[in-house]
């Protein structure tokens, strides 16, 4: 079943094509890879599945119904919760404070306050992050921010999960252990994960399938090995690389 | 969560006992008590948008001056409780107008901005007032001094159990939420902008039914002081030297200024406005937690806890 359809979608910044004409449908449970270089327009097609920025045109339904022209807590509130590739924390709140925001607001939308603290637990639980609950964000490592940005996402309740570079800046074992964290979360609480990643190991791993991006425009769109096999990504890589 | 309960118990006790002090005490007191209750209504509004939200107005003696005026325009035409509730709800009226736009700039911008707001409605009303030929005007058979020692009590305390109700619930956790990350408040379902107004509307209708039953206080109303500046910047030197979030802060910094200000205001005017100022710059450098924080950090000293 397609939780997700992106259709033609485009989007200019006076002028300036960030994204245009892309397409792609994401199943119910899967993992969707986004591969690209810098400013292949990953983070913008973020920004407009989340609504925080409107399409120039094209269209975006989620679980059948459009969400394009919804504001930011509207389609979170529908089930899409996104994690900000430089982390934005609520620095003076508690971790366990951070996670209550988006239970008691996001699409688990859970009043009572002793439910939505037993709900940030549990999440907080599967993360390994119990002994922080009580650390204020602003305090945590990198690593520790950078989880706290998923954890605080999956806490909405969502079913389609954005994260954006969640594992850029860590050392590798803490990549190995976000790996982890997402397969976990994706096995135990049945989410659907769209994930732009730079660290390429890491992203063809995880990924059911992965669309890659250059310029704004899709190159590809396939399961890891036809991707890694692809000559024309290869052609886009090798090419930066060379340059 | 704290314990709201007992926290407004405390503010039930505290008004009880403030309401029996007119029983027993003469009219200087009565006229000291009733300036803290005001400054305490008043703080604790501003706290309300303020302390929670982060966008720290410095123009809340808007809403105090536009209810002054409703009061004094509709005094003798209709009942003083009406002409009350009017002047709170013209505050919260001009509140929901201008806050939409007001409130989509940050920082200091939000600062001067509502510092400018003032003193254009300030200087609105002058420029009407003067073209129907009103310099000032004269209150006769205004209330007596109890009544408005009442009022001003019952307002306080309204402010304060509205400052701490807001704080232990829902809501309050999503205007803290959006005072440390607004876009990240947003993308986990709270809606900021309406959020933002709710809370500004709040904190604007205490402060209008406070100057309303100021204005009585005097004999006579004039525009430049109903709308004076000082009492934006009053407010908010209480709540910084105060400190922390909750509502006992600003009842620290109220009555530590109220003192000081009756103490030194007779004898020595020019020196309270030094003072104030030198107090605010030492606070903000030295105790940015305020009265409430020093003492948290003593008291974790004293328990020979944190370094």
């Amino acid at each position: 079943m397609i939780l997700l359809a992106v259709d033609n979608i485009a989007k200019e910044f006076q002028g300036l094509k960030a994204l245009s004409d892309v397409s792609f449908a994401v199943n119910e449970g899967e993992i969707f890879g986004i591969m690209g270089a810098n400013g292949a327009g990953k983070t913008t097609l973020f920004g407009l599945i989340a609504g925080h920025l409107r399409p120039t045109h094209g269209d975006i339904r989620f679980r059948g119904q459009s969400i394009v022209g919804l504001r930011p807590d509207q389609v979170c509130r529908r089930g899409i919760a996104r994690t900000f590739q430089i982390v934005k924390p609520f620095g003076g709140l508690t971790v366990l404070e951070n996670l209550m925001s988006a239970a008691l607001f996001g699409a688990k939308h859970i009043h009572r306050p002793a439910l939505a603290r037993e709900h940030c637990r549990a999440i907080l639980a599967d993360l390994d992050m119990t002994q922080l609950q009580d650390r204020p964000a602003h305090a945590l490592t990198l690593s520790g921010q950078k989880k706290l940005e998923l954890a605080r996402a999956v806490a909405t309740g969502c079913r389609l999960i954005l994260l954006d570079e969640v594992m850029a800046g860590l050392t590798p074992t803490e990549v190995a252990d976000m790996l982890e964290i997402v397969r976990r979360l994706h096995r135990t609480r049945g989410l659907t994960v769209l994930l732009i990643e730079h660290v390429m190991k890491a992203l063809m791993r995880l990924s059911d399938r992965v669309l890659a991006l250059h310029l704004g425009r899709t190159v590809a769109c396939a399961p890891p090995a036809h991707i890694v096999a692809d000559p024309r990504v290869h052609e886009i890589y090798l090419g930066e690389s060379a340059a | 969560m704290m314990p709201v309960a007992r926290e407004i118990g405390f503010w039930i006790v505290l008004t009880v006992a403030a309401a029996a002090v007119p029983l027993g005490a003469g009219d200087y007191v009565v006229g000291v008590g009733l300036v803290l209750s005001m400054w305490l209504a008043l703080t604790q509004s501003w706290a309300v948008l303020s302390s929670m939200t982060g966008y720290v107005s410095l123009g809340h003696v808007v809403f105090y001056g536009l209810g002054s005026y409703i009061v004094i325009v509709t005094w003798q035409a209709i009942p003083l409780l009406a002409a009350i509730v009017a002047a709170g709800t013209t505050s919260a009226l001009f509140a929901l107008v201008v806050g939409l736009p007001v409130l989509r700039v940050r920082g200091p911008y939000f600062v001067i901005l509502t510092f400018g707001l003032a003193e254009l409605v300030k200087f609105a009303i002058i420029a009407f007032e003067a073209k129907i030929g009103v310099a000032s005007r004269l209150i006769f058979g205004a209330p007596d001094i109890r009544f408005i020692y009442y009022a001003l009590l019952l307002l306080a305390a309204a402010a304060s159990v509205m400052l701490t109700v807001v704080r232990g619930s829902r809501f309050g956790h999503a205007l803290r939420s959006l005072r440390e990350n607004e876009e990240a408040a947003e993308t986990v379902g709270i809606p900021i902008a309406r959020y933002k107004l709710y809370a500004y509307v709040l904190s604007a209708v205490v402060p209008g039914m406070v100057g309303g039953v100021m204005a009585l206080r005097s004999t006579y109303f004039e525009v430049s002081q109903a709308f004076d500046p000082m009492i934006s910047v009053n407010i908010i030197v209480m709540a910084v030297i105060g400190g922390g979030e909750g509502a006992r802060g600003p009842l620290l910094g109220v009555v530590f200024l109220t003192v000081l200000a009756e103490a030194l205001w007779a004898r020595a005017p020019q020196l309270y406005m030094v003072i104030l100022g030198a107090l605010l710059i030492l606070f903000v450098l030295k105790f940015p937690d305020g009265l409430v924080g020093w003492y948290a950090t003593r008291t974790r000293a004293a328990a020979g806890g944190a370094p």
